[in-house]
């Protein structure tokens, strides 16, 4: 980032900066199709069903056909909806998942942008999405979108404290904030191993901040109809649902980094294979493993909610640090 | 041209932007939002001097943590009418327009000649590659800082245990709560339309209610339901 930002701006590398751009788009695009039919075939067969098997070969064209009827539908706004920030909310929910790609990186070589602070960056613009939320369901006029767009904010602001907890335990592990170097910092033995219980904390903390199963409350079908979504329809539906399946990647991605050693392969003896399949393996696992859960789970209450994440996962997190902390201290000093 | 100085006017003209739409937005919710574009081109701001770690905290602090506040300030207070204020301004304002140009140019001139006399002497601290944060955390808990730091955090946490104790105080007699805005919804001073919405937020209250089991969550659906009564009479129009 920092290398253009103080050379002269040729049309070439703004032509680059926008292919690169475009590329990434189309490769979430892809992704994105897919993961929806993944989960509703996954869903299907957990719940002894078939799942989509009509449009093309084994249903593979299904999701394209659903985005292809989004896009036709009639994007409607409410009368009496806030107009300006109705139509701004989608984006606001969008443009964060997005924009976080950039400062994950894919191998030790291959990057959008290798800045010092990379997870701090992750944190900071993923928590925006959160705004999106809240405008869409205030502009919405409508008490579900409002009460689903209450519950989100305060559910993603409780359990971002004991995510960014759990991952300070990685920071002080590898001494760095950099997502190269916290990857680095695992070739003897990945995070997971050391740094379990923040794994753990992590996973559920990612999953509230996803809004997934069990902790999809705010869209909760049964009791909210769609949550902050329900009165948006078409084209801005499309780009809100984008938006929460691009950000469950991104959230794959920074387990794989922070937890599962990155491009690392599980054994120095598999090195033959290139790091960016490694990672993008172990992207799609974690990106699948909400879709597996939310197959197995119930739904949990408001309350147990917010008691989980203060009562339980902060002190547990807070715990860890400490933990993580004497230890390193311990083997600094006999070292 | 460098990309950084196309950064720098596509950023300035956001965190104008965002900061004209404040002074000129009628809805207080459209204020705080705008308010957040300007912080986040703030941010961009300092990325392109070179102090990441600030502008990324500038991001975590101001465009999600204070915004979201607000918003929630907003959202969870009473205000009903108070946002249409009258189109036309009072009749005092609109007769100097010249007055207001003159002050607004005496100031421009006095702080452009301020800021044109002044040298921006270089600190020898700066530098132009991007600082490490282990480097200014390094700094934070070196002797040279450390007191202000813990200072700092103490205050930070009786402000905690403050906020802590006041919506205990609050959670407690929720139901007086409720009766105080029956209240002010009857006092003369309120216009009568104010108390119709009250009537039509405790309906919802009761419903949503009573969709759902008695006991905590009850409780906080019923929380949700005055919320969205409070936030009705905040929409209208």
């Amino acid at each position: 980032m920092r290398d253009w930002l103080y050379e002269p701006l040729s049309a070439e590398r703004f032509g680059w900066m926008v292919l690169s751009i475009l590329i990434l788009l189309g490769v979430l695009l892809f992704l994105v199709t897919y993961a929806i039919y993944v989960q509703r075939k996954l869903l299907g067969w957990m719940q002894s069903r078939v799942g989509p098997n009509r449009v093309g070969p084994y249903g593979l064209l299904q999701t394209i056909a659903d985005v292809l009827k989004l896009l036709t539908k009639e994007s409607f706004v409410p009368t009496h909806a806030d107009r300006p920030l109705y139509l701004l909310a989608p984006i606001v929910a969008f443009a964060p998942a997005f924009v976080v790609f950039a400062v994950i990186p894919l191998t030790d070589r291959i990057a959008f942008t290798d800045i010092g602070i990379g997870l701090l960056f992750y944190i900071g613009v993923a928590s925006l999405s959160t705004l999106g939320v809240i405008m869409g369901g205030w502009a919405s006029n409508n008490k579900w979108s409002l009460i689903g767009a209450m519950r989100a904010a305060a559910m993603m602001i409780s359990y971002e404290i004991p995510l960014v907890l759990a991952a300070l335990g990685v920071v002080m592990l590898a001494g760095s904030i950099n997502l190269v170097d916290i990857v680095e910092a695992q070739r003897g033995v990945w995070n997971v191993v050391p740094q379990f219980v923040g794994f753990v904390i992590f996973l559920i903390a990612a999953l509230a901040e996803l809004n997934r199963t069990p902790f999809d409350l705010t869209e909760a079908e049964s009791e909210l109809i769609a949550g902050y979504q329900v009165e948006y329809s078409g084209f801005r539906f499309a780009i809100f649902m984008l938006g929460e399946y691009v950000y469950l990647f991104a959230m794959g991605a920074l387990i794989a980094i922070l937890y599962f050693g990155g491009w690392l392969p599980p054994h120095p003896a598999l090195d033959f294979i290139p790091g960016i399949v490694w990672l993008v393996v172990k992207t799609l696992f974690f990106a699948y493993l909400p879709f597996w859960l939310q197959a197995t789970f119930p739904r949990v209450r408001i309350d147990q909610l917010m008691t989980f994440s203060w009562k339980v996962l902060m002190p547990l997190a807070l715990v860890n640090i400490a933990f993580t902390s004497l230890v390193k201290t311990i083997a600094g000093g006999v070292s | 041209m460098s990309g950084g100085t196309l950064a720098f006017f596509i950023l300035a003209a956001f965190g104008l932007g965002g900061v004209t739409t404040m002074l000129t937005a009628r809805r207080v919710i459209h204020m705080v939002l705008a308010l957040s574009l300007s912080f986040l081109a703030i941010a961009g701001l300092y990325v392109l001097l070179g102090a990441d770690f600030l502008g990324v905290v500038q991001i975590i602090v101001y465009t999600g943590a204070i915004t979201i506040l607000a918003v929630f300030g907003i959202m969870l207070t009473p205000h009903g009418g108070l946002e249409t204020e009258p189109k036309s301004a009072p009749r005092q304002g609109r007769r100097m327009p010249l007055v207001a140009f003159l002050l607004a140019a005496g100031l421009f001139a006095v702080l452009f000649w301020a800021v044109a006399g002044t040298r921006f002497a270089r600190s020898p601290f700066a530098s132009d590659e991007p600082v490490d944060a282990a480097a200014i955390g390094g700094l934070l808990l070196s002797s040279r800082y450390l007191l202000p730091f813990e200072v700092i955090s103490v205050v930070l946490l009786v402000a905690l245990i403050g906020a802590i104790v006041l919506a205990k105080d609050d959670a407690s007699d929720t139901a007086g709560s409720v009766q105080a805005e029956e209240h002010a919804g009857t006092s003369p001073a309120e216009p009568p339309t104010v108390r119709a919405d009250n009537a039509e937020a405790h309906r919802a209250d009761r419903t949503a209610a009573s969709a759902r089991d008695t006991g905590e969550s009850g409780q906080h659906v019923e929380k949700e339901a005055q919320l969205v009564g409070a936030v009705r009479e905040a929409n209208r129009e």
